[in-house]
């Protein structure tokens, strides 16, 4: 009797053993179905085994204002630098297992920064000279590609989650300035030049050095309330090199030179705390505040590291998660900056359609 | 339901716990996380910046004709009537004939020698500082020597120019004088990138190819034949100012060209030229004030606009890249250069 009792609580004892090894516990029904059209208020940090989830987003910012140095408010519009930007991203990360997922997201940037247009005239008693200066400042182009893992916990999500994830941003973006595109126009009129000059910056996008990004993130939920902490960090691996352009002008010709210099990108810190509520199955409204801030590294001008100035922000982001199927999902969130410290303050509409699917689950 | 209720508490005070714990772990986190280890970095606070230095700061004199670093990182000034200073990390040290060998108080210019000697070229000749702190000098032993610029070339030769005697060449075996009564006054003596000496006159351009000298004038192309200063750039352009002259000219592969500084006037006087680490130009101007051109169009710093003083007589720079002016009569102006 001894024996067998023995005997039935190490099977016993090993089937606990072996389902805390094993991680999640199984659900009960488990198909695509109800996998897919899980509410954000039941779902993991992470996907599930098998699941592929492909992403694709739109971000439109208006650039109408920014934080000066002192952290006060800037309207760009009393300077004529106000501008928009486009920002595309795609993302496509697979659930290795019920615990840990793998993922790539790159992104495409287009902005363009018109400064206010400055004219210089000098006008002698034999001569008169106008010269207008326009300034376009565009940054365009692929951005890195991120490359990352994420574990959450290997228990089955009730009400409590926590994940970690670390990746590392591949250079794989062409960081360095495009030639300037500069024109110039000239027109004479008896004793008075006019001259009209373009200039046209391009940059492009991307860090010139691999990054590394290590965040965690916990998930707590109550009924149909959920609130998610997450927090990030990002450093560059090393110093990078890049190239400014200077230009001169001779006879209506511009003559380009590039300088190299050295920088170390600062290092980057986010949070994000976010409460959701889960109104229907398939609708979810969120409220997110997210904090930026980057600090330390520098940048090399003209022979001499400055320390690069220090940046906040805080923005509040207001938005929904709507499942349109149960492989479609749009997001959309709006993001209202509510302070900063030398720092762009755009307002933006985030839109992302996600598709979901489980190719190799029936 | 009792059971629930108790359940359902239970877990709801963990979750505060947990919540608490978790924010205040995530808040240490970031606070260390963002930290970084601080280089020895120079502050983006202090780009940009005008810190203007008189006598109450120690200067000898507020005219300041020229503005010389050497290679130790010393940066030198000098004084017309009231000798020369270094200055080394915020602090000053004069140098007048009181103190000092220094043949004469009326110091016009200066130029390290190649083998780190400082020779300053004053109206009675030339004083020479070694690096051993021993004073020379040489004099015209016939000529009052009033000079007026000293250019040690690459090749070592010494080139010195004057008032009114032309100008002296020491190529290692002592000053030799070339006068010609058409090119007595010398102005400026600049080395180009080839290696041949401008010499700047108030009738032109006198240039030493090595073997022999040849000449410019307005014909030529220079905006007026009162040459005042010559400077090479960095892009292998020869930037030349002149007295009168409407505009300033630069020369390179393709000859002369032609820059209007936008003064409002039909003459300009400059009476420096330099070009900074970040490749803008700078001409010390006249009562036209402080002007640069950064490659495309040219702005000023006047009074109007809240520089000390219009007239601006020399150009330097210390060894952190800040740019130094040497004023007409109000001291001299640091400026740091702007990072963006």
């Amino acid at each position: 009797m001894k024996r067998t009792s023995l005997i039935i609580s190490l099977i016993l004892a090993s089937a606990f053993v072996s389902n805390e090894i094993n991680g999640q516990k199984v659900i009960t029904v488990r198909d695509k179905y109800v996998l897919l059209t899980m509410p954000y208020s039941e779902r993991p940090l992470s996907l599930y085994r098998g699941q592929i989830q492909a992403s694709a987003g739109y971000k439109f910012a208006v650039r109408a204002q920014s934080f000066n140095k002192e952290g006060d408010l800037v309207h760009l519009k009393d300077f004529g630098t106000g501008s928009v930007y486009h920002y595309y991203f795609g993302e496509i990360k697979f659930g290795v297992t019920d615990f840990m997922e793998i993922g790539a997201v790159t992104n495409f940037l287009r902005r363009g920064i018109r400064d206010a247009t400055v004219t210089v005239v000098s006008a002698t008693t034999t001569a008169t000279e106008r010269i207008t200066v326009n300034k376009l400042t565009e940054s365009k182009g692929m951005g890195d590609i991120f490359l990352y893992t994420s574990v959450r916990l290997p228990v089955e999500y009730r009400w409590f989650d926590f994940a970690v994830k670390g990746g590392m941003f591949i250079p794989s973006a062409r960081y360095e300035p495009q030639k300037p595109a500069n024109t110039v126009k000239a027109v004479s009129l008896a004793s008075e030049t006019s001259t009209t000059i373009n200039l046209h910056y391009k940059n492009r996008n991307g860090y010139g050095v691999p990054v590394w990004l290590a965040a965690a993130a916990a998930k707590f939920t109550y009924g149909d309330l959920s609130v998610v902490a997450e927090w990030s960090v990002r450093d560059p691996v090393k110093e990078g090199q890049n190239i400014r352009w200077e230009e001169t002008l001779a006879e209506k010709v511009f003559s380009y030179y590039d300088r190299s210099y050295t920088y170390l990108l600062s290092r980057t810190c986010t949070i994000d705390a976010s409460l959701h509520y889960q109104a229907t199955g398939w609708f979810n409204l969120s409220l997110n505040g997210s904090w930026f801030r980057s600090k330390g590294g520098w940048t090399e001008y003209w022979g001499n590291r400055y320390e690069n100035p220090e940046k906040r922000l805080l923005n509040l982001e207001p938005g929904f998660e709507l499942q349109i199927s149960p492989g479609l999902t749009v997001y959309q969130v709006a993001g209202f900056p509510v302070s900063g410290k030398d720092s762009d303050a755009p307002f933006y509409l985030y839109t992302t359609i996600s598709f979901n699917m489980f190719p190799f689950l029936r | 339901m009792n059971r629930y209720k108790s359940d359902h508490m239970h877990n709801t005070s963990i979750v505060r716990n947990f919540g608490s714990v978790a924010a205040i772990i995530l808040f240490l986190i970031s606070t260390v996380s963002c930290e970084k280890t601080d280089y020895d970095l120079l502050d983006p606070e202090d780009a940009g910046v005008w810190t203007l230095f008189n006598t109450t700061d120690g200067l000898p004199g507020n005219t300041v004709s020229d503005i010389q670093l050497d290679k130790r990182g010393n940066l030198w000034l000098t004084f017309p009537g009231q000798g020369c200073a270094k200055y080394v990390d915020g602090t000053w040290t004069s140098y007048v004939n009181t103190n000092s060998p220094l043949l004469s108080n009326t110091v016009s210019c200066l130029e390290e020698s190649a083998d780190g000697s400082i020779i300053f070229g004053t109206s009675t000749g030339l004083s020479i500082l070694s690096t051993t702190n021993t004073w020379d000098s040489y004099i015209d032993p016939v000529n009052t020597m009033i000079v007026t610029s000293v250019k040690v070339a690459s090749d070592r030769s010494i080139w010195v120019g004057t008032s009114d005697q032309g100008f002296y060449v020491n190529r290692g075996l002592g000053y030799i004088k070339t006068f010609t009564e058409v090119f007595k006054k010398i102005n400026v003596i600049e080395e180009d990138v080839l290696g041949n000496i401008w010499i700047g006159t108030d009738n032109g351009i006198i240039r030493w190819n090595g073997t022999s000298y040849n000449y410019l004038s307005q014909k030529e192309g220079l905006p007026d034949n009162r040459v005042t200063s010559i400077r090479r750039d960095s892009k292998k352009r020869l930037w030349i100012g002149t007295h009168g002259g409407k505009n300033v000219a630069w020369i390179d592969n393709n000859g002369f060209h032609d820059l209007s500084l936008m003064n409002g006037k039909d003459s300009c006087i400059v009476n420096d030229i330099f070009e900074d680490r970040r490749g803008n130009i700078w001409f010390a101007t006249t009562d036209d004030g402080l002007i640069y051109y950064d490659g495309i169009v040219p702005k000023a710093f006047r009074v109007s606009n809240g520089f000390p003083e219009n007239t601006i007589r020399s150009i330097g720079e210390d060894k952190y890249g800040n740019l130094w002016f040497g004023l007409g009569s109000k001291g001299v102006v640091r400026y740091t250069l702007p990072i963006n």
